[in-house]
């Protein structure tokens, strides 16, 4: 079972800087994220959030800055931490849902294979259907429901709720906390504040790959008497 | 590892089970229409039905040379397209696994080559059922007496099909290793993943090149010694011991040739996909 090192931040970056060719996606990025919390990561389309997921789960290489997960830098053992889902369907056309649901208990310990089974049969999937042959939403769900089956310590989700009907986005968010690990924390990327405001602890506004803000939701609504969606309504204002 | 082996075995099984089990049945067919097309005491067509035979073997024939030349072509694109996936949508789940680079490559590696070795054997196998039902049984027999009159002459045709089988594996594997190293490198080369992976490609092929010529030049000097040698010998033992020599230098050269060029490219691909990784 994953344990959370108290030694160490469960999630820090230093610098965290990311350049493609003349453009900088990321611009040294620090943040310490404690265990057992949702944040929201938010920001406009471009602001480097995907980014910066993708070189928290190590699909990414930093071109300067650091980063560490449960005190270890980026690799096969933090992978062993990190449940990401990324805003892409990935999984093989020859894979039917069950291939799915045994690649992810072949490869991670910390899946809970009876726990994906309920989650997908209460979602009406079948598991010898082909995992192509679902509806993109339905696609999503299931790799949903895989990820948030594992008992990880840190959940990357990268637009879970980005393209979906509102019915789906409830049922997204309580799949999410419903079944997250609570001494783990889950780092949601979004721009549909208004919708994921009221499950978030914490949230990090980024803004042309740069930090604008960190700050508890609480924080914020005593500061500003206004609600999340609308404090980001008013930075991020074209 | 054999977790990963096993879900790559699975993904391309499908593909090449089919086209194995094609590829039999066509063979079976041919065989059977061209043992019956054969089957006139004189040799000659003289049934309606032999003619059926023949137009039916014919066309057996030449679906088999497509097929042939299709599970050639399906088994490279195959392995390449497996590795190019892996470095888009499908490679946010199978770089996100605890897996070391190390792993993917040595899975991706032994399955092409697994694959590769397989369908040789499968296409060796039905060119032999092929012949064999046109020729007659007695071709197996002329091989047989082939084989010990070479042996016969103090050759070690044995020493050949194993230095054949080197040079084979280790060419494959090169060819296998630049391909690779190519579709790891291309993203980080230029903004297209395709046009990286093709420049890279082109570049990987002209510096193997450049690399074989060098190491030419230091053994075309043995080479030309050894071929001399052959050239001036009259005894047969002596020639078939020369002949050995030819054949085992040969092999020992190119294939520690092969094993630089993809070590090499081994250790770039790998250095691309653990330390400069950037999935698009």
């Amino acid at each position: 079972m994953n344990q959370v090192n108290p030694a160490y931040p469960l999630l820090q970056t230093q610098n965290l800087t990311k350049t493609f060719g003349n453009i900088t996606a990321l611009y040294n990025v620090n943040i310490i994220v404690p265990p057992g919390r949702i944040i929201g990561l938010l920001g406009p389309n471009g602001s480097g959030k995907t980014t910066l997921i993708k070189l928290v789960s190590g699909l990414l290489t930093p071109s300067d800055g650091q980063i560490w997960i449960n005190g270890i830098a980026p690799g096969p053992k933090t992978k062993t931490l990190v449940s990401y889902l990324p805003d892409k369907l990935y999984f093989d056309s020859w894979m039917k849902v069950r291939d799915c649901v045994a690649l992810f208990a072949d490869f991670y310990t910390d899946f809970d294979r009876s726990k994906a089974t309920d989650m997908l049969t209460a979602l009406g999937v079948d598991l010898k259907q082909s995992f192509r042959s679902l509806s993109k939403g339905t696609q999503e769900k299931v790799q949903l429901a895989l990820v948030m089956s594992r008992q990880a310590l840190l959940y990357l989700l990268d637009e879970p709720i980005g393209g979906v009907d509102p019915a789906s986005r409830d049922y997204i968010l309580e799949t999410i906390i419903r079944n997250y690990n609570e001494q783990g924390t889950v780092i949601i990327s979004t721009h549909l504040i208004y919708d994921i405001e009221r499950v978030l602890d914490d949230v990090i506004f980024l803004m042309n790959g740069m930090i604008e803000r960190v700050s508890s939701v609480d924080e914020i609504r005593y500061q500003t008497n206004k609600s999340v969606d609308e404090v980001f309504r008013e930075v991020f204002r074209c | 590892m054999l977790k990963l082996i096993k879900y790559e075995l699975k993904a391309t099984a499908r593909i090449f089970l089919i086209a194995y089990a094609a590829l039999i049945v066509v063979s079976i067919f041919s065989a059977v229409t061209g043992a019956s097309s054969q089957n006139s005491t004189s040799g000659m067509i003289t049934t309606q039905g032999q003619v059926i035979s023949s137009i039916l073997y014919s066309l057996a024939s030449i679906i088999f040379v497509i097929l042939s030349m299709g599970v050639t072509v399906v088994t490279m694109i195959i392995f390449v397209t497996r590795f190019y996936r892996m470095f888009g949508s499908e490679g946010y789940l199978w770089f996100s696994l605890p897996v070391t680079a190390n792993q993917h490559l040595i899975c991706k590696v032994l399955v092409a080559l697994f694959w590769t070795i397989t369908s040789f054997n499968v296409l060796l196998g039905c060119a032999f059922m092929q012949i064999a039902s046109v020729a007659g049984i007695g071709f197996f027999y002329e091989l047989a007496d082939l084989w010990k009159s070479i042996v016969y002459q103090g050759m070690h045709p044995v020493l050949w099909i194993v230095c054949f089988m080197i040079l084979s594996l280790s060419s494959i594997t090169t060819s296998i290793m630049i391909s690779y190293a190519a579709i790891a490198i291309g993203p980080s080369m230029v903004k297209s993943r395709f046009g990286g992976t093709m420049l890279a490609g082109l570049l990987i092929v002209i510096c193997t090149q450049f690399v074989s010529r060098i190491m030419s030049t230091f053994t075309s000097n043995t080479l030309a010694q050894l071929m001399d040698q052959l050239n001036r010998i009259s005894s047969n033992a002596a020639f078939s011991a020369a002949l050995d020599d030819v054949f085992v230098y040969t092999t020992v050269v190119s294939s520690l040739m092969s094993v630089i060029v993809s070590v090499a490219l081994y250790i770039l691909a790998h250095h691309f996909m653990s330390k400069r990784l950037n999935l698009a």
